[in-house]
């Protein structure tokens, strides 16, 4: 190692550390202009801000060491708020009693409309009154089987009724949620407060610069070429202690960014003046977190280009991939915010976009008029027509390895872990069944999230089902006729797919014409949704699939998991150009491409059988046609037909003839 | 039910028991090695020490792909075979009967005899278990010194960079690997490997290996009289059949097991494979050995045909070779000798950084295309075999060389660059056209 590289990771190292140690070093004000601040982000109104500022009494300008300490603070007073608001507002136990006391007088149960005015005078309590006959009014004149049963019912009642009074006039559970994180980002004081400048100069530039200074000098290591020496040694990629620390603290860096970024609002609050120069808003963790996938895929994707300066197809690839990252997930969507709009990354096509199709998705696009009509429709034409035709044209590789900000960050932060994947036959029957079953998931959803959404204007219900069922039908009618001429699919798959798909028709059928439920794919969409959001989009992609880099692999959500991937990987398997050619019999059998593929597949399994690789996970990274010793596969575009045959016999043998076939 | 026991767990006796299996399904296999317990890729040994590969992945096989194609796996060592009675005698079992034995036992690594070359640092690189040595020896080494000039030897070399070990190599010809390599061609090689700050030693040979106090080796003395003080020595001057424990048999052999063009040696029911058997006469006229895998895996092919019942001869196709000398890829079709031969003429093309050239061999007077060597710019192996197929002429291949280009996309294409330079030393108007999958593919 060089000084200039010493340096350069001594420096990282250093500013890494004060990134980490930074969330420590935050105090906290519990204010009054702090609470207001973090309230009105989440647009609580005057009356519901009172309540909480009422409740500040001594804790008014107390000063708390650490977030640790002020988060349950916080907590604390907003119950004690909404307690508040349901001493004033709420239906009380002595209430209800008064009803059933006053409904039973003769023993039997009368509940009537007079009594309901009796306990909460309709001048007095007119909120209350009303908030009672709307949910108790349908018990008037019934019968009860005895004043038990009554005053239950009224009991569960009540809590239902509470329950809006606090969402009403108190804070409800998803604006605490919001205001936990705002609330204690509006309330740092202190350090980092006080040199906001310093430590984001600190731990987002000089980090970088020394990663840089470590990295760039590489450059002049030997000649260019394969450099892999020692990968199986180093600590870092071999799940030794540096590379589970690292993994940890990515799961970790993934709880808290999701679950409760309450907790690293010091990161959020380094970053506001970028983010007010650029959209003039201030950051939240999002921001942050755009930040950090932009300069980890900057610094491993200007490694990834040193690494490979031989290869001018990474050097390629990886320059589209960053420009992508840069260019439509980072920077399009700040555009677009700063002048209101809805924020899109026109690269990320459902069902990695899980979240298209929904609701409030929907309703935000549809009021930014014509933009966002035109939004809808790219979106739509991107996986409808996009998808396939690309696909066609250069394989899924397009995607996966040219656009994708997923695969993005996996093909430059998780280089270093591309060994760690799983080669096994076994792997890859996993692999096949739970990344397709994520995108049955997926779909189910998508179906349920639209009907639900569904009549609008001129598309209605039963026109929807009957284009989803076309669309199904369809494909799967296109893929039996491919099968006919080539076995594409094995036997299993395809009756797999067959029965999935014609079960989703069958139950859309159903439901929708028959039964006419409500909720087309039997569950009802908010609980779908929260599922797939939870499952999927949180502990899936985030968590596993990108804190078990060290421990997997780095594409361990790309290829067990993402639903656009299955997709991508249906069409490359079915009607593609795209194919890795193995180079005759040239393979050697060393094993080095099986190794540093990163999805897992055992290319010299083909390789050695001079048989081309076509595979429905390959994202086409080409690392495998790098590192080959002898030259043996090139991943290329070319005429469809019997792309994936095995050959007759491996060229180079004139002995053993064409009768001779012998398949693995 | 008929038991073949095959010898060997390499690459030709595995092709060979795979292809039994395929074609029969009923009858025993048992693989049999001394050597690892599973297949794995002996041309993977350097990925091993460099840290590219753990030995589990250099096993082109899953370990549950034997049993599910019941080929018995057996670790022993054969100390003899009593061919009279059809029994294999082990070191660690009690005897084996077979009915058809297959011998595919390999190499060993030449020694010629040094003084000093059996000295504790001082190995070969053939064997799990010479990689294993090598590990030993590795620790605290200043200097290698590699003896004698052919592909293991620069993989040698390369191995010891990676630990900081500095390598002197030396090489008994004027030129690295001459036999083989043209004079530009070794050049170019030569100058990679000087770039890579190899110390190497043209026309000299091993004359000693010296023991230090300690009883290791301390130093080499050269033929040229000089000592290179080290702590390594490897000797990679060729290899030779591993066979020793056939000699005292009925089995002919002579450097390796005698066969005939059907695999088959003199005695019946049994055949020899890889690396290990040495034709009466070559099927294709060239050399009588040849110990490289392609050859073992072809002869593993063709010995399965014959084993279930297809009798084949061994006819291996248009030659084709390839290595890696450091960060430079060479592939090569078709016949280049390293001495020019009567009648031939051949033409270089070299990049200005010196680090891909490509050579052409082909006749002096009808201009038929007789062989390529390519360093750093792949080539596709069919469009190559079927040229060789159609007899076609150098001035076609320059024109369709595009076809033939196998490098990764987006890499600068050099064929016009190439052909620009064989216009002018031959007087030619030959311009490359593009590639076309047609003809790549054969596609009527
Ligand atoms: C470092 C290295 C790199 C190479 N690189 C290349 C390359 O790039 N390209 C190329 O074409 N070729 C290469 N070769 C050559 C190639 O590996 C050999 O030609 C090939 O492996 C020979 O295969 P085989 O099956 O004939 O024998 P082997 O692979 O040698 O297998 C023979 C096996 O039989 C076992 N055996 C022998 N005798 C007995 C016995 N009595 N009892 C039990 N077991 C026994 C041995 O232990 C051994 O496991 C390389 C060789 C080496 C050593
Ligand atoms: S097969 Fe090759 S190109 Fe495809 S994903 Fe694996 S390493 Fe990348
Ligand atoms: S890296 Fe190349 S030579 Fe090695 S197994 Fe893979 S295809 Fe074969």
């Amino acid at each position: 190692m060089r000084p200039i590289q010493k340096i350069g990771l001594a420096l990282f190292l250093l500013c890494f550390s004060v990134f980490v140690i930074s969330l420590s070093l935050g105090s906290f004000q519990m204010t009054e202009s702090a609470l207001r601040q973090g309230m009105e982000q989440v647009g609580a109104s005057e009356a519901q801000q009172q309540y909480v500022i009422d409740q500040l009494g001594e804790e008014d300008g107390k000063v708390f060491g650490s977030q640790f300490a002020y988060v349950p603070a916080l907590t604390e007073l907003v119950a004690k708020a909404n307690a508040a608001v349901m001493a004033e507002n709420g239906v009380s136990d002595e209430e209800i009693e008064q009803l059933v006391t006053l409904s039973s007088a003769d023993g039997a149960v009368n509940y009537t409309s007079e009594i309901i005015d009796q306990v909460f005078s309709p001048e007095t309590a007119a909120g209350k009154n009303k908030a009672i006959r709307d949910n108790t009014g349908w018990m008037i004149g019934r019968e009860f089987s005895g004043v038990e049963d009554f005053k239950n019912n009224l009991d569960q009642k009540k809590q239902d009724i509470n329950r809006g009074i606090v969402g009403q006039l108190g804070l409800p559970d998803d604006k605490i949620k919001y205001l936990k994180y705002h609330a204690t980002k509006a309330a740092t004081v202190g350090l980092i407060r006080d040199h906001v400048g310093l430590f984001s100069i600190i731990c987002f530039l000089l980090s970088c610069l020394g990663a840089l200074l470590y990295i760039v000098p590489q450059m002049n290591d030997g000649t260019p070429g394969i450099k892999n020496d020692g990968v199986f040694f180093l600590n870092v990629m071999n799940r030794g202690w540096i590379g589970i620390s690292f993994g940890t603290f990515l799961i970790g860096f993934y709880v808290f960014l999701y679950k409760f970024p309450e907790y690293i609002t010091n990161w959020v609050l380094m970053l506001d003046p970028v983010s007010e120069s650029i959209s003039g808003k201030p950051a939240d963790q999002w921001f942050m977190y755009g930040v950090l996938y932009c300069l980890a895929m900057g610094v491993m994707g200007i490694r990834m280009m040193v690494k490979y300066r031989h290869n001018r197809y990474q050097i390629v690839r990886t320059g589209s991939i960053l420009f992508f990252q840069f260019a439509f997930a980072f920077t399009l969507p700040q555009i677009l915010k700063s002048l209101n709009r809805p924020s899109y990354d026109l690269k990320s096509a459902w069902p990695l976009e899980y979240t298209f199709f929904f609701d409030y998705r929907l309703d935000e696009h549809l009021a930014a008029g014509t933009l966002g009509w035109w939004m809808i429709g790219w979106g739509i034409v991107l996986f409808l027509v996009g998808v396939p035709t690309f696909t066609y044209f250069f394989g899924k590789r397009w995607y996966c390895s040219w656009v994708c900000g997923c695969g993005g960050l996996a093909e430059t932060l998780g280089d270093p872990y591309r060994q760690q994947s799983n080669k096994s036959t076994r792997a890859w029957k996993i692999e096949r069944w739970s990344i397709h079953l994520v995108l049955v998931f997926a779909v189910i959803m998508t179906i349920g999230v639209v009907y639900s959404f569904l009549p609008f204007e001129s598309i209605s219900r039963d026109i929807f089902i009957v284009i989803v069922a076309v669309l199904l039908v369809g494909t799967l009618g296109y893929v039996w006729f491919l099968q006919r001429k080539h076995t594409i699919f094995q036997t299993t798959s395809l009756y797999l797919m067959s029965g999935a798909g014609v079960m989703l028709v069958g139950v859309m059928v159903y439901n929708h014409f028959i039964v006419n439920a409500e909720n087309i794919m039997f569950f009802n969409q908010y609980q779908l949704r929260g599922n797939y959001g939870f499952m999927i989009g949180f502990v899936f992609s985030g968590v596993v699939g990108t804190g078990f880099y060290p421990l997997m692999g780095n594409r361990m959500w790309c290829r067990f998991g993402c639903p656009l991937a299955a997709y991508l990987g249906l069409i490359q398997r079915l009607k593609s150009r795209f194919r890795i050619t193995t180079n005759g019999g040239q393979c050697i059998s060393c094993g080095n491409c099986s190794t540093y593929c990163e999805m897992g597949i055992d290319v010299r399994a083909y390789a050695q059988k001079g048989q081309n690789i076509v595979r429905s996970s390959c994202v086409g990274c080409g690392i495998c046609s790098a590192v080959c010793p002898r030259g043996v596969l090139k991943l290329e575009n070319g005429p469809d037909d019997n792309r994936a045959e095995t050959p007759v016999i491996i060229i180079g043998n004139s002995g053993v003839g064409l009768s001779d076939q012998v398949t693995y | 039910m008929t038991h073949i026991a095959i010898i060997g767990n390499g690459i030709s006796g595995v092709t060979a028991a795979r292809h039994i299996r395929k074609r029969d399904s009923q009858c025993r296999i048992t693989l049999i090695s001394a050597e690892t317990d599973h297949f794995f890729s002996r041309t993977a040994l350097m990925y091993i020490y460099m840290g590219h590969m753990k030995f589990e992945n250099t096993k082109p096989f899953e370990d549950h792909f034997w049993p599910k194609n019941r080929i018995d796996l057996k670790r022993a060592y054969v100390e003899k075979v009593d061919f009279a009675n059809k029994t294999l005698h082990f070191d660690n079992d009690a005897p084996m009967a077979y009915d058809v034995l297959v011998l595919a036992c390999g190499s060993k690594p030449n020694k010629f005899g040094w003084p000093g070359q059996d000295l504790p640092g001082v190995q070969g690189l053939y064997s799990y278990q010479d990689l294993e040595t090598l590990e030993e020896n590795s620790p605290g080494a200043k200097r290698a010194v590699i003896v004698g000039g052919g592909l293991i030897g620069v993989e040698f070399a390369e191995m010891m960079l990676t630990r900081d070990i500095k390598v002197s190599f030396l090489v008994r010809e004027n030129r690295f690997w001459g036999n083989v390599l043209p004079p530009e061609d070794g050049d170019m090689i030569m100058r990679h490997m000087r770039e890579h700050h190899v110390d190497l030693r043209l026309n000299t040979e091993l004359k000693e290996v010296i023991a230090g106090d300690d009883g290791r080796a301390r130093a080499v003395l050269t033929s040229t009289g000089e000592e290179i003080p080290c702590q390594i020595v490897g000797l990679t001057a060729g290899v030779s059949p591993n066979i020793a424990f056939l000699k005292e048999s009925d089995l002919e052999t002579q450097r390796g097991i005698m066969v005939n063009e059907f695999l088959e040696t003199n005695i019946p029911d049994v055949y020899a494979i890889g690396d290990c058997a040495q034709f009466h006469q070559h099927p294709t006229g060239r050399r009588p050995m040849e110990q490289v895998w392609y050859t073992g895996r072809m002869m593993g092919e063709t010995v399965g045909a014959t084993i279930t019942g297809k009798k084949t001869a061994y006819k291996p196709g248009v030659w084709f070779n390839s290595a890696k000398f450091f960060d430079i890829e060479y592939q090569t079709y078709g016949d280049v000798p390293g001495k020019a031969k009567e009648g031939q003429q051949s033409f270089w093309w070299e990049h200005p950084e010196g680090r891909i050239g490509v050579k052409l061999v082909f006749d002096e007077t009808t201009h038929r295309f007789v062989g390529v060597n390519t360093f750093g710019i792949r080539m596709r192996h069919v469009v190559f075999d079927k040229w060789f197929h159609e007899e076609r002429s150098v001035e076609y291949v320059l024109e369709y060389l595009p076809d033939a280009n196998f490098d990764p996309e987006f890499y600068r294409k050099h064929e016009k660059s190439i052909c620009d330079k064989f216009n002018k030393e031959f007087n030619t108007n030959i311009k490359p056209r593009k590639a076309r999958w047609k003809r790549i593919l054969n596609i009527a």
